[in-house]
């Protein structure tokens, strides 16, 4: 086995093994839409001591499943996403962007529609408007 | 905001636009428009069954196919890349969204819902997380 294959399998033992536990896999169900730090994490788990919880999470660590981000005295953990193609990222990300977009353009054409149609009315001044636009 | 359900998830997202639902409405089904916010070349045949085809940004193509119209109500449109992108393949058909209009304080509140989005997918496309992880597993069993 050449040096490269011998580390791949140990990588691939250490995501087993990492994997191989429900308490891991339930944290990194919890880390994986967004940032969590250790207290929060630890509270999901609260039949476990912090302490398990911990090391729990170095498992993970060294098997490359999470990673962490020191903040202030918080660590925040998170799935790794090096090497994992994450689609529903990609399309939270650009309707983020494109719905903005629509909202902006969409705003545009109704100035200009209302423009077409008389005086602006001013910004939105509440519900109680008669059925035909004027305020009361 | 996120729901997971298995392997698959649901991503919804609101906004709210001062302008009256037809308007907004116009912008998912009016080409010229369409070219406005989301696409650089569209083709659409507002009808169940019609045709929804965005190119974006980069040449890559959204091919769908509209489910539901309830002008200017509610738009559901099957929705999925010709090709790979940058993330994995999504396959026309594979996913589904749901645009639903509300009059909402003097204009319109958005709420746009994906269904059926792969949670999480590994870098060899055609393997899914459970299959990578219950490879993973079987090996770890297997070596026991």
């Amino acid at each position: 086995m050449t040096s490269a294959a011998a580390q791949d399998q140990h990588r691939l033992d250490a995501v087993a093994h990492a994997l191989a536990d429900g308490t891991r896999r339930g944290i990194l169900r919890l880390v994986r839409d967004g940032e969590r730090a250790a207290g929060d994490l630890a509270s999901a788990f609260p039949e476990m001591s912090r302490p398990a919880v911990s090391q729990h999470l170095r498992v993970l660590h060294e098997a490359g499943l999470v990673s962490i981000r020191p903040n202030g005295n918080q660590r925040l953990y998170r799935v790794r996403t090096e090497g994992l193609a994450e689609v529903w990222q990609f399309i939270d990300e650009m309707w983020t962007d494109r719905l903005g977009r629509l909202k902006n353009a969409a705003e545009r054409a109704a100035r200009r529609e209302q423009g077409d149609r008389g005086p602006d009315r001013g910004p939105y001044q509440g519900p109680d408007r008669g059925p035909d636009g004027s305020r009361h | 905001m996120k729901e997971t359900a298995g392997d698959t998830i649901t991503i919804e997202q609101t906004v709210h636009i001062a302008a009256p639902p037809e308007t907004v409405w116009s912008f998912w089904t009016e080409p010229s428009r369409l070219n406005e916010w989301w696409a650089t070349d569209a083709e659409v045949i507002a009808e169940p069954g019609g045709l929804f085809r965005v190119v974006v940004e980069g040449g890559h193509v959204m091919r769908g196919t509209f489910l539901e119209l309830d002008p200017p109500h509610r738009l559901v449109f099957t929705f999925g890349w010709e090709g790979d992108t940058p993330a994995g393949p999504l396959p026309p058909g594979s996913t589904r969204v749901e645009v639903t209009l509300t009059p909402a304080e003097g204009g319109t509140m958005l709420v746009l819902r994906h269904f059926d989005v792969p949670a999480i997918q590994v870098p060899d496309h055609r393997q899914g997380w459970r299959q990578f992880v219950g490879d993973r597993l079987a090996a770890a069993a297997g070596r026991a």
